[in-house]
């Protein structure tokens, strides 16, 4: 705490605070500014009655934008300056106007492309049919197929199981990565600080990708099926526990550790009895929660072939079978609701 | 430069990173028995000089010869042998919470033990024997299954204490061991220093803020101030002038 404190002191030191200040409300203005004027050009386009498949002008308007940021800074406030307290000074009426006209224009454009980009459309919302549709699957989930109930309670077992082997897999290397991915431990030596930050890269990149995307990668890699997407929820859990740990390894208290150190212990028992008992009931809180959030995912990893009932859901919907659909939702929610429960309780109970 | 002198400290000097300049080049020697109190204001380095003596944190300068041999430059595995040579005690006690005061006194010797046996937790006959003999002498025999977060913070010190001993270290470190201990436990606490210091014959080097505990128990005072050396001596010397001299003038002493 202390050192990083000194240390982002002297580095404000050597970088005039004002100026990065001024750099960043510029890009704050020039997103802004570069915005808005994409919905211009987008809605004149409509306008005149060309279709938006044309290339998009980026060059164009981002030299535009860049003139006319420079121009406005030059002139007086902008938005930016203002949101960072850079500029105090009272403003002419009209260029004022000429602002709350500009952010209000794009805040309206903002809400009618939001409007055309969903596709918005509310006949088809009120329309008989589709409600005659939704009754059917309703009254269909309440009139559930039970020939289906041992086959679907096997598949829930499946994810179930895939969930607890992807969070087994996971920890022994969350465990390893964690340590290595913290700051407090690693960046002591120059070495430690580079696989910290290697760590940490690849910790981010990895939970960056949806495992939903990380099953459509091992489906093509394993084959459809549940090892595809054991593997995604592993890989993903790795990295979301990985990160999770880290950050508890992080926040411990340095007594013990300085205590086990000065003894002349070697650097593996310093870990196993400074670090390991504090963070040991967090991080099985953690994992157990792990657990619960996989179950979750496995169920949704299925729907792209990762296997369990989410697959099982997924055959029959594109079957048209509402009944046996609607078995299987309300299997899935009593499970997701048992794990929750489970998992808050056991969690409760450690902490 | 008594050539028998355990602890040489010479021209030490530690400056953090961000310029705090916590020690500048203090200098002096320890002889083997000694008990020394090293007293200061808060913030005058005292933390940080017993701290570059086992090297948990690095000095910036300067040089320190333990038992002979420079601890300044040293491979890692020489590191940590210096280290089983030197105890140390924490103001926050710093026990493994979690782990029974048997344990904690064990863990006095994990530079010894070999590393299979301390991470399995399959301690030796000799290693539990050595910790229960360590915490009868710290008077704790009868605690020594209890966790040390269940031990008041008189017992806590104690059994660090206990852990100390049965490091069996030739120099001890003592940071501020009874700053968070009421006045009547800190002599509880100081006579087991003692006794390391007596009875094991540990030389003792012992960061302290009581000036009564330092006349009680130290043969030999240093003193610094914003990290200079500004006295080393006998406790005797110990009066008004000499307080207002080490603490600033606005201190009145208790000498
Ligand atoms: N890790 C650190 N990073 C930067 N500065 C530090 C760090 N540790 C200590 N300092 C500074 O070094 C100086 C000496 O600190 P030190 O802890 O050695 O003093 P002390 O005499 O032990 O004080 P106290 O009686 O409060 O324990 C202080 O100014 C402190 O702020
Ligand atoms: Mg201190």
């Amino acid at each position: 705490m202390r050192i990083g404190f000194v240390m982002s002191m002297g580095r404000i030191a050597t970088v005039s605070p004002r100026k990065r200040e001024m750099a960043r409300a510029f890009i704050f203005d020039w997103g802004l500014v570069f915005y808005g004027l994409l919905l211009v050009w987008h809605f004149g386009s409509l306008w005149r009655g060309e279709a938006a498949k044309g290339a998009l002008p980026l060059l164009e308007i981002s030299v535009f934008s860049t003139l006319l940021v420079i121009l406005a800074t030059w002139y007086g406030a902008t938005p930016g300056r203002k949101l960072l307290g850079l500029s105090q000074q009272v403003q002419p009426r009209w260029y004022r106007l000429l602002w709350i006209f500009f952010s209000l224009m794009i805040a309206l454009l903002t809400l009618v492309q939001g409007w055309r980009a969903t596709q918005v459309d509310v006949a088809a919302l009120l329309n008989r049919d589709g409600f005659d549709g939704v009754l059917r699957i309703g009254s269909a989930l309440l009139s559930p197929q039970l020939s289906i109930f041992d086959k679907a309670i096997r598949a829930l077992i499946e994810t179930i199981y895939i969930a607890l082997m992807a969070t087994l897999l996971a920890v022994p290397v969350a465990f390893v990565v964690g340590f290595f991915g913290s700051q407090n431990l690693m960046t002591v030596t120059r070495w430690g600080s580079f696989v910290y930050s290697v760590v940490r890269f690849f910790l981010n990149l990895t939970r960056s990708i949806e495992p939903i995307i990380w099953a459509i990668i091992f489906s093509v890699w394993v084959g459809i099926g549940p090892f595809a997407g054991m593997l995604a929820l592993a890989l993903h859990s790795v990295a979301s526990l990985g990160k999770l740990y880290s950050e508890q390894i992080e926040s411990i208290d340095q007594g013990p550790l300085e205590a086990i150190t000065a003894t002349g212990a070697h650097s593996l028992q310093v870990v196993w009895y400074g670090v390991v008992p504090q963070v040991f009931l967090p991080f099985l809180s953690f994992t157990i929660y792990r657990w619960d959030i996989n179950v979750r995912m496995a169920t949704v990893i299925g729907l792209v072939g990762g296997g369990g009932i989410g697959t099982m859901l997924m055959q029959y919907q594109g079957l048209g079978r509402w009944n046996e659909v609607g078995t299987i939702i309300i299997l899935i929610a009593i499970a997701v609701w048992a794990m929750d429960f489970a998992s808050a309780k056991l969690r409760a109970a450690i902490s | 430069m008594t050539p028998r002198a355990i602890l040489q400290i010479k021209n030490l000097s530690k400056t953090y990173p961000g310029g705090v300049h916590a020690l500048r080049g203090v200098s002096f020697d320890i002889a083997p028995r000694e008990f020394a109190a090293i007293v200061g204001l808060s913030g005058s380095g005292k933390s940080t000089l017993l701290r570059c003596i086992n090297r948990l944190i690095e000095p910036t300068e300067g040089e320190i010869f333990f038992d002979g041999c420079s601890v300044t430059d040293l491979s890692l595995s020489e590191l940590r042998r210096l280290r089983r040579e030197i105890g140390m005690i924490f103001q926050q006690f710093n026990l493994i919470s979690r782990f029974s005061a048997h344990t904690n006194a064990i863990f006095g010797r994990l530079g010894v033990i070999p590393l299979w046996r301390s991470l399995s937790g399959f301690w030796s006959k000799e290693d539990e024997d050595l910790a229960e003999k360590a915490l009868c002498k710290v008077g704790l025999g009868h605690k020594m299954g209890r966790r040390a977060m269940n031990l008041s913070g008189g017992e806590q010190q104690r059994v660090a204490i206990a852990r100390a001993l049965n490091q069996n270290p030739k120099l001890l470190l003592a940071d501020e061991p009874v700053a968070n201990l009421d006045p009547a436990l800190a002599h509880s606490v100081m006579q087991y220093l003692e006794l390391a210091n007596r009875e094991f014959g540990m030389t003792i080097l012992c960061n302290l803020h009581t000036v009564s505990l330092v006349k009680r128990y130290a043969s030999r005072v240093i003193a610094l101030k914003q990290g200079e050396l500004v006295f080393d001596g006998s406790p005797e010397a110990i009066n008004e002038d000499w307080f207002r001299h080490v603490y600033g003038e606005d201190c009145h002493g208790v000498a």
